[in-house]
């Protein structure tokens, strides 16, 4: 197992070094230093000033390879802006932003109390909420339960998230009042907030995970230890909760760890149209404000994380499963 | 029988045997749930704050910074208006705009005179200008830890030139000081040299800017620029206390674009990226007071209720940021916004077809304020652009087919107001007889144009070919798409073939710096109330990368501007500009296209509330009545506890029979 971690993480330098390329190809190859200068510096900015931000920000640099000499007169290949902004994220040194003229570094740990605030709960509570439900559609597997339940998970499925939260808010916010509309509350207060989001978030991903998780259930249950477990005279509850639920864990837990690096990213829309000052609302601010050394910190970062998602998915593989080794 | 379907027949009761720890721990977190989801029962999104007179706002996007040499954005205006006084201040009421000293004392002096300078060896007499502003005496900072003691100390002329320096610091990053380059006497030295160096000496001069004493102030301009009184009511030449610059930008603090020090009527209490902002009441804000005239109609509008009273009324302004619409619009219906803007989608529900509040609205006391923005929205033409740029029938041509009125009524609501030049009114020099001849939408006549153009049919009489032009938008957005695909089917009317482009922001950008673009749309936000502000944008020297996208070049229009931009408001004035909008109604570099109005709600316990188009130190001036607004929320903020119940019932009623019937059987 060790040498397979190695493997893999070894694996993940070129997967983010690419990834890290494609986003700063997307942001340089199309504008060029001045366009981004004259963006951060407002409507009407002077030529001088627009050279000096330029040569501040190391923008006056060749893009990869540097074939001139530097100030000691020696040839410093890598005194490029790819790579210069590379050293930055590699050492977990975060640049400044362009627009918030912020520490990105600092900008994150601000935004992702927020963010957990609602995709944590959110992520509990739909595997709560799941569960239980679809061992219920399970055990009504061919009545016209099981149809309902299916008929309403694939219409839950096919609404977009977007509807979820504009019909939702209007609803329960506005017709019913049982929650606010907008805001946020930084410490204990934030429940008050969080609630409809998180509700939202759950409801809608349900009609995927009953389904999904049905399916699953379903497949253990035909299994022969089950057939054998009843044979012996093992109760049906310890069957399922201590027999069916193990096994079927495994392709649970491939979605779930899989997707806890999501967590952290936070749910752009439902950040947006709720007030949650999380992770989704700066990078798509970011985005809009042309504010690069935010995204590529926030690419960075996330495609660590989504790497370090699919290591641990695949050691939580042999926890579950003795049949599973790496090598 | 398939033997797969064996276990699961046989399997019973999947819930019922959770025993003990598992199923406490669910009925635990149900119960929580269920209570939380009770307790949350009301819609109130703010904590009580009791005894407070609180204004409740909304902003529509975090502010970029709260560091007044770095501001750009409207959003961030709006915040620093509060905080940061300027020497002069938008008068409030009075229209059309005008500024009124706010901490100077008085109007400043003004001395013309002239310089000896060589110029290529040739000695010549230059016109300068001398301003002089003297400070009111009751000017302190708002209190700080940056001071010693916490205690906001008196305001010196001094603070004003440390204002001033930082728009030429490079580290800065100022967005301001286009406004001052070539301008102030010795800037751009001052400029060049801390370019140079990486970083700005503050204990250098600048050539003309001096101190007599603590409250006088004297700028020298490279030549007369009556404008300059506008550049000193923007919160760039806000007064900056070193002491917090530095105290704030020192290792290990949050920076000093997050901790505004000014002498505004409002310090910054909270500042929550992306969620909220908090101002309270100065303790330490000059003597100032609500005005006692305004522009007519406001007496009967109640605008002078206040007149004469000490300001400011407010604790505290909450501002939320909401960058969905929905959400601020259902919130100021709730009654947790005093103002609101009207979104499109609702605007026919709020508003009737006489552009009046429709009655669900009044009812609840909400009234409506309709305002002119100074704001001109049109499509530009690139003038290097060779098809485009030489032919000035085809460009009256295109502007001759295009339907303002039609894209008005069906995207705008019919509120804007057709432009026929670039002024919007409100602006000295707005012409409001000015009858654009190309802005008629006459395809007939735009035919003919075209036909003199050479492409008689919109196809080149030269080569036979249709014409086809580019037309390019900064964003990929369903409403810019939408809008666009209206601008191009007005000119494929003429037998015109139109491509669209879908730039990225930093394309568009980087077309328009370069100049490579036929035709565009855009709009101007004026930042102060000034024609300049406007007709620079089509002054040739400001050609690409300046802001002069068109690359409009006319040599009497050029000829008019620099002896416009030096002239107080007078007729003669008011005559040049005339003329210049002539010359750029007849050349057609833009399609003229609107002037927005403002549409704003109000509630009823908000007072002395008045839209401005370029935002100030507006903050100081409202007063809300609590007490008629907690009986609003309280009527508004019912929440309904029996649909729940309707809906489990139901759940139950379908459920139960199926559940029944299934496991009698199963038993069986």
């Amino acid at each position: 197992m060790f040498y397979y971690i190695v493997r893999r993480i070894l694996l993940a330098v070129p997967t983010v070094l690419g990834v890290c390329l494609f986003t700063f190809l997307l942001f340089n190859v199309f504008a060029s230093p001045e366009a981004i200068a004259r963006k951060q510096l407002g409507k009407n900015p002077t030529t001088v000033q627009v050279k000096a931000w330029i040569t501040a920000h190391g923008m006056d640099k060749p893009m990869f390879f540097n074939q001139k000499a530097g100030k000691d007169g020696r040839i410093h290949p890598l005194d490029s802006r790819f790579w210069n902004q590379m050293k930055e994220l590699i050492l977990f040194q975060f640049p400044e932003s362009d627009y918030l003229h912020e520490n990105v570094g600092d900008l994150i740990k601000e935004k992702i109390v927020p963010s957990l605030t609602i995709t944590v709960p959110a992520f509990l509570l739909s595997i709560i909420a799941t569960l239980p439900l679809a061992l219920f559609v399970a055990y009504y597997r061919g009545t016209y339960l099981d149809r309902l339940a299916l008929f309403i998970c694939v219409i839950l499925m096919s609404i977009v998230i977007l509807n979820y939260i504009i019909v939702g808010q209007y609803l329960l916010a506005v017709v019913f009042k049982y929650f606010p509309i907008y805001g946020y509350e930084y410490g204990i207060g934030a429940w008050k907030f969080v609630l409809l989001p998180v509700i939202l978030a759950v409801a809608a991903g349900l009609g995927g995970g009953l389904r999904f998780y049905r399916t699953v259930m379903l497949n253990e249950v035909r299994a022969d230890y089950v057939r054998t477990a009843m044979a012996k005279g093992v109760s049906e509850g310890r069957i399922l909760f201590k027999h069916v639920l193990k096994n079927a864990m495994i392709p649970i837990l491939t979605t779930t760890v899989l997707s806890i690096p999501f967590l952290i990213t936070g749910s752009l829309l439902l950040e947006m149209y709720f007030g949650i000052p999380g992770m989704g609302n700066l990078l798509l601010n970011a985005i809009n404000n042309a504010d690069f050394p935010i995204i590529r910190s926030l690419v960075y970062v996330y495609s660590l994380l989504y790497i370090a998602g699919s290591i641990v998915t695949d050691i939580s593989y042999t926890l579950v499963d003795p049949r599973v080794t790496l090598e | 029988m398939p033997v797969l379907e064996y276990p699961i027949d046989r399997l019973s009761m999947p819930i019922g045997p959770l025993t003990g720890g598992p199923k406490r721990l669910l009925l635990a977190l149900i119960g929580l749930f269920v209570m939380a989801l009770l307790s949350a029962c009301n819609n109130n999104p703010y904590r009580p704050e009791k005894g407070k007179m609180i204004g409740y706002a909304a902003l529509g996007e975090d502010p970029r910074t709260l560091d007044p040499a770095q501001v750009s954005d409207t959003v961030s205006a709006d915040i620093l208006g509060q905080v940061y006084d300027a020497l002069y201040q938008n008068a409030y009421l009075p229209r059309p705009y005008k500024v009124e000293p706010a901490l100077a004392a008085a109007y400043p002096e003004k001395r013309i005179f002239f310089e000896e300078v060589t110029e290529k060896g040739v000695k010549k007499q230059v016109p300068r200008m001398e301003y002089t502003f003297r400070l009111k005496d009751d000017l302190y900072f708002q209190d700080d830890p940056c001071f010693p003691g916490g205690k906001g100390r008196r305001v010196k002329a001094s603070d004003i030139v440390y204002a001033i320096k930082r728009l030429a610091d490079p580290v800065v990053q100022s967005t301001g000081y286009w406004l001052v380059a070539g301008k102030i006497k010795g800037i751009d030295a001052f400029f060049k040299r801390a370019a140079a160096a990486g970083k700005a000496d503050y204990t250098q001069e600048i050539e003309g800017i001096k101190c007599p004493d603590d409250r006088t102030l004297k700028i020298t301009l490279t030549e007369p620029y009556p404008e300059f009184i506008y550049v000193m009511s923007m919160p760039y030449t806000a007064p900056v206390a070193r002491e917090a610059v530095e105290y704030y930008n020192a290792q290990g603090r949050e920076g000093f674009s997050r901790h505004p020090v000014g002498t505004g009527a409002y310090r910054l209490k909270s500042w929550e990226r992306q969620h909220r902002i908090v101002l309270e009441k100065s303790p330490t804000f000059r003597k100032d007071f609500y005005p006692t005239s305004g522009a007519p109609g406001d007496r009967e509008k109640g605008l002078l209720d206040d007149a004469g009273k000490r300001l400011p009324f407010l604790d505290e302004v909450w501002f939320t940021i909401i960058s969905a619409g929905q959400p601020g619009w259902l919130l100021f219906l709730q009654g947790y916004l005093d103002a609101s803007g009207i979104p499109q989608e609702q605007f026919d529900k709020a508003i009737t077809k006489n552009l009046e509040l429709s009655d669900a609205f009044t009812k609840k006391g909400i009234s409506l304020e309709i305002s002119s923005n100074l704001e001109t929205s049109y499509i530009a033409f690139n003038m290097r652009d060779p098809i485009l740029g030489k032919n000035k029938y085809l460009r009256q041509a295109l502007s001759l087919a295009y339907d303002s009125d039609l894209y008005n009524d069906i995207y705008l609501n019919g509120r804007a107001i057709n432009a026929q030049g670039p002024l919007p009114p409100g602006i000295f020099g707005y012409d409001p007889s000015l009858k654009n001849p190309f802005k008629a939408h006459d395809l007939k006549k735009a035919r003919e144009l075209l036909a003199k153009a050479g492409y008689p049919g919109g196809v080149d009489a030269r080569t036979g070919k249709q014409l086809e032009l580019t037309y390019d938008i900064s964003s990929d957005s369903a409403q810019a798409r939408e809008a666009a695909a209206f601008d191009m089917r007005c000119f494929e009317q003429l037998g015109i073939g139109m491509k669209l482009r879908v730039n990225t922001f930093s394309q568009y950008l980087e077309r328009s710096i370069r100049g490579t673009f036929q035709m565009s749309s855009s709009a101007w936000l004026a930042d102060y109330p000034d024609p300049e502000d406007f007709l620079i944008l089509l002054y040739g020297p400001n050609a690409p990368p300046g802001p002069n996208a068109s690359a409009f070049s006319n040599a009497e229009y050029d000829r008019l501007f620099e002896r416009m931009k030096v002239m107080e408001d007078s007729p003669e004035r008011a005559a040049i500009i005339h003329r210049m909008v002539a010359i750029v109604v007849d050349e057609c570099p833009w399609i003229f296209n609107f002037h927005s109005p403002s549409y704003v709600l109000r509630h009823s316990w908000d007072k002395n509330g008045k839209s401005h188009s370029i935002s100030g130190n507006y903050a100081k001036y409202l007063r809300v009545e609590p007490q008629v607004r907690e009986a609003y929320w309280k009527a508004e903020d019912k929440p309904n506890l029996r649909a729940p119940l309707y809906a489990l019932s139901l759940l139950i009623v379908l459920l139960t029979p199926g559940m029944v019937i299934t496991y009698t059987r199963r038993r069986r």
